[in-house]
């Protein structure tokens, strides 16, 4: 019986033109539409612009002067390096005219505050830990093998160059365009939401006559929403990689190399999403609409709120709310894309999936317990 | 005596201050084509609701084939068959693929319930209508599906909630011949309307509801002799002199007499040939009479006289 509703279940979900409409093809074409407004930055090679630096230089360190004079000449130049006073430099970070502090003492150490914009504190970040690795490398190998310490001066130049060109650990480019094609994705994933509140209206049976005619028959109401979610789940994933593969290979949009976590995280968007539907259908005391509304909103606002129609939204929320960067699943979402661009680790990610977990487990369980009624007071 | 289908005693459901059952009990034999009759808001599909377990309720019992009724009571639940009032079907399901759904929920075995998704369809005449999605099917054709949906898997007990509202007079008596053909085949039947003439042309059984509650139980015939009338004649005439009036009262078995719209209307309770005293004494008063039509009481003159008020009076 379990694979008879399942089965229908994605029958049923797919052939819904309009909810369809939402998760897949508004998607597609407001990814387009992006493309075609964004579509000369993307042939642009030059869209980067130089990272204001504050540097404190408690301690002289020669190497990495040189290193951050190198970084800050030319055209292609990654820094513009002020030095200054410990006082000044918080100044200029607080203002927001510096997106970090680099303080030049033993090692050197980075600060940054909550509005930094991430990819250029991912890009000194870099720059700073890899000078940090390769100096202790210098002095280890100075102080165990000085013989070697020609070809290590070598090796060291050698992976400077490479910290130049490759600005951070992961392989995507530093478009602040992408972060639109994040919220997108996320925005889509989001619409399967009226999936869930669907199934939850036509599982309870004061809310519709389908789920009256369902909760008469033998079937236990538990196993058809399991099944029925399984199967939103799957066409709102569905949807969500369809969207991914149209914006990195048809689009051309450079997401990174982390494709398959891409896709983990839009399953772990979408069980989400249908999750918090199933949650907001199962309401008893407000109309059909209003639910509908209630999700649009989350979606939308949501999606405002983490940078769909402006860039730089979600770090203004991050500096201004952090909370509610905290609960809004698009901004998890979003966030949880962005971070796999751009952070070679996975700490800010999995923070995003846990988020994402918490949304889920909420949902999930507000659901059930708001569903698990056998009788209705009235129908 | 065997086992009744259904038994309902003193059912109490109140929505805060209004009592939508009070204290309904009934008893339903296997066989039957029972009859719920009352107009909107007499609490008929309340009982249905309650009956199901889809409604909780104040007080009372249900039982169903001998077995207290719940929301768990999975065995029950397999030999029932409904169909809503509203119309519960999917719009991105086919004819063929709702009842599939629908019968699945009851049966497991594939190839069974494709039998008997077949024998639906052809039972309320889809054949030509598998492919269709329900948006493309008339009114009448798609009360036919929610029928197909409810009774696909041949249970024992059949539940219609009236089925014909704003339905066509062709589909009308196609729905009403079907559920004849299911009691044949051995189903129970209860079925809910306003529509006093259909409860009487296909129910054994009928229970008149009003407000709540049970007014009066029995068969047609039983029903018809809790009431004084046994005969309403009325005849197209000029107005009879007060005298003539008086003598037409005088007549055997005459109850009542009134002149309406043109008409001598004379009620009777009991006796024979009343139809031809009353010609013969307006044809020796020189009376010219037209039409003459002589109606024996029908069930809303039972509910009238029952409830004090006529059934389509208080639609």
């Amino acid at each position: 019986m379990f694979f008879h509703k399942y089965k229908y279940g994605l029958l049923q979900t797919i052939r819904n033109k309009e909810l369809t409409f939402w998760a897949l093809g508004f998607t597609i074409i407001l990814g387009t539409l992006f493309y075609a407004a964004f579509g000369n930055v993307y042939e642009n090679d030059d869209i980067f612009e130089a990272i204001p630096v504050a540097v404190v230089e408690n301690v002289g360190d020669d190497g990495f002067m040189q290193l951050l004079t190198e970084l800050s000449q030319g055209e292609d130049k990654m820094l513009v390096v002020n030095k200054t006073d410990r006082e000044k430099a918080e100044e200029l970070l607080g203002n927001g005219d510096v997106e970090a502090i680099i303080t030049v003492d033993e090692s050197i150490a980075l600060s940054i505050n909550s509005t930094s914009d991430s990819i250029s504190v991912s890009i000194v970040g870099s720059i700073v830990n890899e000078y940090n690795t390769k100096s202790a490398l210098f002095e280890e190998i100075a102080k165990t093998n000085p013989e070697k310490l020609p070809q290590a001066i070598e090796a060291m130049n050698v992976n400077i160059d490479n910290v130049i060109k490759e600005h951070k650990l992961t392989d995507a480019p530093m478009n602040p365009y992408t972060d639109y094609f994040y919220n997108l994705i996320a925005m889509g994933i989001l619409f399967g939401s009226t999936f869930g509140m669907t199934i939850a209206i036509n599982s309870q049976g004061n809310l519709s006559a389908i789920a009256a005619r369902k909760c008469v028959s033998p079937a236990k109401k538990s196993m058809s929403a399991i099944a029925d979610i399984l199967a939103a789940v799957t066409i709102v994933f569905a949807c969500s990689v369809i969207t991914i593969l149209y914006v990195k290979y048809v689009l051309g949009v450079e997401l990174g190399d982390r494709l398959g976590m891409y896709i983990l995280t839009a399953l772990f968007g979408s069980i989400m999403s249908v999750s918090l539907g199933y949650a907001v259908g199962s309401v008893g005391s407000i109309g059909e609409k209003a639910k509908g509304a209630i999700l649009l909103t989350v979606t939308l606002l949501g999606g405002f709120l983490s940078g769909l129609m402006s860039h730089g939204m979600r770090q203004i929320v991050e500096s201004k709310v952090p909370f509610i960067n905290r609960v809004n699943p698009a901004a998890i979402l979003t966030d949880a894309f962005f971070s796999l661009t751009v952070y070679p680790h996975y700490d800010r990610y999995i923070r995003s999936i846990i988020g994402m977990a918490v949304i889920t487990v909420i949902c999930t369980v507000a659901g059930i317990i708001m569903t698990r009624r056998k009788k209705y007071a009235s129908l | 005596m065997s086992t009744p289908v259904v038994k309902i005693e003193n059912l109490v459901k109140r929505y805060k201050e209004l009592i939508a059952l009070d204290h309904f009990s009934l008893e339903i034999e296997e066989g039957e084509i029972f009859g719920l009759l009352g107009p909107n808001g007499s609490g008929k599909t309340t009982t249905i609701n309650c009956m199901l377990s889809l409604l909780s309720y104040d007080k009372g019992e249900v039982e169903i084939f001998g077995k207290k009724m719940s929301p768990d009571n999975y065995e029950v639940k397999k030999d029932i068959g409904v169909v809503m009032q509203n119309v519960a079907v999917f719009d991105e399901l086919t004819v063929y693929e709702n009842i599939d759904y629908f019968c699945g929920l009851y049966i497991t075995d594939k190839e069974k319930r494709a039998k008997l998704v077949e024998e639906a369809i052809e039972f309320v005449g889809l054949e030509d209508f598998k492919k269709f999605y329900p948006k493309k099917l008339s009114g009448g054709l798609l009360r036919r599906l929610n029928i197909a949906c409810g009774i696909a898997h041949k249970p024992r007990l059949i539940i219609f909630d009236e089925p014909t509202v704003a339905v066509d007079p062709q589909s009308r008596n196609k729905i009403l011949e079907g559920i004849e053909r299911l009691n044949r085949e051995g189903a129970t039947v209860i079925y809910t309307s306003h529509y006093m003439e259909e409860v009487e042309q296909i129910c054994t059984r009928i229970a008149i509801m009003d407000k709540g509650k049970s007014r009066a139980i029995g068969t047609k015939d039983e029903l018809k002799k809790l009431i004084r009338n046994t005969e309403t004649i009325s005849i197209e005439v000029a107005k009879p002199s007060d005298d003539d009036m008086k003598e037409i009262s005088s007549l055997p078995h005459v109850y009542e007499t009134a002149y309406e719209n043109s008409k001598l209307v004379v009620r009777y309770s009991g006796g024979k040939h009343n139809l031809i005293r009353l010609m013969n004494l307006l044809s020796d008063k020189q009376y010219n009479m037209g039409r003459v039509y002589s109606e024996i009481p029908t069930l809303n003159d039972v509910f009238l006289e029952i409830t004090g008020t006529a059934l389509r009076d208080s639609e």
